[in-house]
């Protein structure tokens, strides 16, 4: 299972990062592949000057601004599950 | 902080034919105790309103001096205008200082004697004294309540209801305490139901044309429901292990608003923090669940619409972070902030004003708004 968790804290909703989890959730769906990722949200991730951050198996990712979530997903996400 | 708190529920109604109140009633709080002034104004209508609104107003005003109740009574009876023509007064009063402590000073002048109420039980008997101050005799009581007694005060048009509508004396005090001590057992010790029920009665038996302008004001003693929240890190990061005993020393309901705070709780209390599920969707940051704490939210985003809300109403279509944290600070009658002053550098540059990332400027609003409210408020700093 691999695990991704969101920021939605102060920084990281400001600058999108609600929307970062809702479009990443529907890709994570779209593509079918909710028994394979853990996807949460969390209230601080400690890195706000990047914000939005996304953690990913361990590794944080800052600036995941809605508009790059898809290629986060496709680049990112996507290919550590391969 | 007070310990305790007074509920206190008035009910008015105006003479057949005048639309407005000759009682006036005023509520307000010095830092360990609670003052009730209630007054008669000579007469009904306008007038009457007017002289009862100067009497209380200025009883009232007196109490946020250093004064004893001696001396306010003094300044009191020498400024109140009297009727040359009749040579009575143009307003009675009533005065009744609640401590924290429970210790009760009544002060009363020409108005009906006040009913005290154990929890549960009937009226207990008050003894009073006599006192005259200036040609005038006021009389005085002394006594403590425990939490859950009540005190139930009313002016003449209670006394003499039903005078002219088939009560010859009108309802009379006893009459009064026996219809209190029956009913009393039936409701729930709510001082509103209470003022509800003496008032309905009165006018029943004015036959709803009432022939004078009446009010009750029932008073309940009781433990003071508290809050803490917690919001933001300290400036120096060595003190989060002090900020957050602090925290979770201080009684009553335990608030965290903060993403970073909340993971210093969290960590603190070797706890998970988890997301509530329930505001996701919502345009605020959502919630989240720390065993042993209350409320869990993000920081100075819901602290500011929590302030809007309480300025503007909340809508009543939204349930979002910041009406859940409003839940529990209008639960309470003492609120304390813990305010963390390290500044998140993050939160400049964002396109909104910088000052609604001032935490301090947020909570100052937030807690001037629910003091406004008659809540009181205690700001502590990191």
């Amino acid at each position: 299972m691999l695990e991704v968790r969101v920021c939605v804290g102060s920084s990281c909703h400001i600058r999108g990062g609600a929307k970062t989890l809702k479009t990443l959730k529907s890709l994570i769906e779209s593509h079918g592949l909710a028994d394979k990722v853990d996807l949460s949200a969390d209230l601080c991730l400690d890195n706000c000057m990047q914000a939005p951050n996304v953690i990913v198996d361990g590794a944080i990712f800052g600036g995941i601004t809605p508009d790059r979530a898809e290629k986060f997903f496709t680049d990112y996400i996507l290919k550590k599950l391969q | 902080m007070k310990s305790f708190a007074v509920d206190v529920a008035v009910r008015q109604f105006s003479k057949k034919g005048e639309d407005i109140y000759g009682d006036a009633v005023k509520v307000s709080q010095t830092p360990d105790s609670t003052i009730i002034v209630m007054s008669d104004g000579l007469g009904s209508g306008v007038k009457a309103n007017v002289l009862a609104t100067l009497t209380v107003e200025l009883a009232s005003g007196l109490f946020q001096g250093d004064l004893s109740l001696h001396e306010i009574i003094e300044t009191l009876i020498a400024t109140l205008p009297v009727c040359k023509w009749r040579n009575i007064a143009y307003s009675t009063f009533s005065i009744v200082r609640i401590y924290d402590t429970g210790h009760v000073t009544v002060a009363e002048y020409d108005s009906p004697g006040l009913i005290y109420l154990r929890e549960g039980n009937s009226a207990v008997p008050i003894s009073t004294t006599e006192r005259t101050i200036f040609d005038r005799t006021i009389r005085e009581s002394y006594f403590k309540m425990n939490p859950g007694d009540m005190l139930v005060m009313y002016s003449d048009g209670i006394l003499y209801a039903g005078v002219g509508e088939g009560l010859r004396m009108g309802w009379q005090e006893e009459g009064i305490l026996e219809y209190v001590s029956e009913i009393v057992p039936t409701l729930s010790n709510d001082s509103k139901e209470l003022a509800d029920a003496i008032a309905d009665r009165a006018i029943g038996f004015w036959a709803n044309r009432p022939g004078d302008d009446g009010t009750v004001l029932c008073a309940k003693y009781r433990k003071a429901r508290l809050a803490t929240v917690l919001s933001g890190p300290p400036m120096d990061r060595g003190l989060v292990g002090r900020q957050i005993m602090d925290f979770l020393a201080s009684p009553g309901a335990k608030i965290v608003c903060g993403g970073t705070t909340s993971h210093l709780v969290a960590d603190y209390l070797n706890e998970e923090l988890q997301l509530d599920e329930r505001f996701l969707d919502t345009d605020l940051p959502p919630t989240g669940k720390i065993r042993g704490i209350d409320l869990v939210t993000e920081g100075i985003l819901t602290l500011s619409r929590a302030a809007e809300y309480l300025k503007n109403g909340i809508p009543e279509d939204k349930a979002d972070g910041a009406t859940a944290l409003l839940d529990q600070l209008l639960k309470a009658d003492g609120i304390k902030f813990i305010v963390g002053m390290a500044r998140n550098p993050a939160h400049q540059n964002t396109g909104l004003p910088d000052s609604i990332f001032l935490r301090r400027t947020v909570v100052e609003d937030l807690a001037t708004l629910l003091n406004d409210m008659g809540k009181e408020t205690e700001l502590v700093y990191y």
